[in-house]
């Protein structure tokens, strides 16, 4: 609670202070549109967050997946935007591209908003201010405080127009529109999907015994390798296993398991990398099995075996990733999805769905 | 006289002294750059992986082509593979920094990772085969040369 206040604290000072700072007039905001959208939210977000001004930077370096929530007042108008890091972190955003300040922010998150989202899949959140907001659609969970002051009341300087913050988080989402990624091949992703972004409906599904497997992204190996998505998915793979009980596939840390692995494999580009991890099992005392799989089924089957999959997608014509398969979610309205480590992101909730976003090129099941 | 060669015996020895110079020159521009890859150019990403790929053949290709009597076209891939490399680190390293210089604080891993993308190996390959055309061509022309003349 200490904490929420101090940051509540910090945010009204910077709402209070910047203004003056910066020689800002305060004017009524104008007649054009100024709700936020998503990267207006971030920008914001993000601003705050990472700014070591206030001591301490909440912003990961590698963020998985990021949740933005609307909240709105009783009139049903959307005034700010609840932003939530899944590696901890959060801010309310002012839903004003005209003062795109944050009414809160602070590491973990709101505890009485991800209450609300925990227990309400569609939730409308009114948000009066930090301590007061309930979801309307749970009445249950209505606290006796709809007919407290709205945010605006609460802080009317939020309705007031904030030039210079605008300008410089206007000029940063410039840069990044303005920003060309530059692809050489392929348009750009492998189309996975996140688990918040999965169809809805009845499925069946399995997954390998993957809880408490370490895994790594290329992320964390920048520095030594290039390209490494090959020698990543290898060390994931030895990681699984290690974590099955076979223990001597992990050297002292990640990293050294890595370059164990990488001075096998290599950078990137590699067309294979089972016979790869097999050499590298073979150098541990195991000996690695594995076998071709080509359709959903197959992945299926290994899966039901507890076999993970080394899959190799195409986005491109030398445009290759190698990921690692955990587990499927097969709908009952059709659908197949495979769910995946995809060498990015330190979690296994992402999924591909075959075929679909980038061409898949092989795949193999792995057993000792 | 059996001891006489002909014009035409003479011309099959010159070919085959040829070959046999054009097979040890390549196979020994191929074997100097793979050692000197693995030795002292390890560090470096594209002498590393082709070194590691073994050329991905090329090296065969090249020495096909010469058996073949191709050998204006071999002479072109083993330039070109050398060239390729050289390209293909330096301006891989050029682009690589270029693109680097976009990636921004939370930005998504995954365009991170595409962002820090080497593409010694497109420009390797690339490299190759704008040789290998610009051997084919030659030998064409020069081929109709030789015709038009005769």
């Amino acid at each position: 609670m200490k904490k929420r206040i101090r940051n509540l604290v910090v945010t009204c000072l910077i709402i209070s202070m910047l203004s003056p700072c910066f020689g800002v007039t305060a004017f009524a905001t104008s007649g054009e549109n100024t709700d936020m959208d998503d990267l207006d939210i971030l920008i914001s977000a993000h601003y705050f967050l990472d700014s070591d001004s206030y001591g301490e930077s909440f912003w990961s370096d590698s963020i998985s997946d990021i949740d933005i929530v609307p909240l709105y007042n009783t009139s049903g108008k959307i005034t700010a935007y609840y932003v939530e890091l899944a590696e901890g972190g959060y801010a309310v955003v002012n839903n004003n591209t005209e003062n795109p300040t944050t009414i809160e922010f602070g590491e973990g998150n709101n505890p009485l908003i991800r209450e609300i989202l925990d227990n309400n899949s569609n939730p409308h959140i009114i948000y009066n201010n930090p301590l007061s907001l309930y979801d309307a659609n749970n009445t249950t969970m209505t606290r006796s405080i709809s007919d407290q002051p709205d945010l605006y009341d609460n802080y009317p300087d939020l309705q007031v127009k904030d030039s210079s913050l605008a300008s410089m988080l206007s000029e940063q989402k410039d840069i990044i529109e303005s920003t060309p990624h530059i692809v050489p091949y392929g348009d750009g992703d492998y189309g996975f999907i996140n688990w918040s972004d999965m169809p809805s409906g009845s499925y069946t599904s399995d997954n390998i015994p993957y809880s408490g497997t370490s895994w790594v992204i290329t992320g964390d190996f920048d520095d030594i390798a290039s390209d490494h998505c090959g020698a990543t998915a290898v060390t994931n793979l030895a990681n699984y296993f290690a974590n099955q009980g076979y223990s001597k596939l992990k050297k002292s840390s990640n990293r050294n398991t890595f370059i164990a692995v990488h001075n096998i494999v290599g950078n990137g580009p590699v067309m294979t990398i089972a016979d790869k991890a097999k050499k590298y099992f073979s150098n541990c005392g195991y000996t690695l099995q594995y076998s071709s799989v080509g359709t959903f089924t197959g992945i299926k089957d290994a899966t039901k075996k507890d076999r993970p999959c080394g899959i190799l997608l195409a986005d491109g014509i030398v445009k290759w990733h190698w990921i690692l398969s955990v587990g499927y979610r097969d709908y009952n309205s059709g659908g197949d999805y495979i769910r995946i480590m995809d060498g990015w992101n330190r979690n296994v909730n992402r999924f591909y769905k075959p075929g679909s976003g980038s061409l898949w090129i092989s795949a193999t099941q792995y057993w000792i | 006289m059996d001891f006489c060669y002909s014009i035409l015996d003479l011309k099959m020895i010159a070919i085959r002294k040829h070959k046999t110079y054009s097979l040890i020159t390549t196979i020994v521009i191929f074997f100097a750059l793979y050692f000197v890859s693995k030795i002292y150019l390890q560090d470096m990403y594209l002498f590393e992986w082709t070194q590691r790929h073994y050329y991905l053949g090329m090296w065969i290709i090249a020495i096909g082509l010469i058996l073949g009597n191709r050998i204006l076209i071999s002479f072109s891939i083993s330039v070109g593979n050398f060239v390729g490399i050289l390209l293909g680190q330096y301006v891989g390293d050029w682009i690589k920094e270029l693109t680097m210089s976009q990636i921004v604080s939370g930005m998504d891993p995954e365009t991170v990772y595409q962002l820090q993308h080497h593409p010694g190996v497109e420009i390797w390959l690339l490299t190759i085969g704008i040789f290998f055309l610009i051997g084919a061509i030659t030998t064409l022309i020069w081929k109709r040369k030789i015709t038009s003349t005769s």
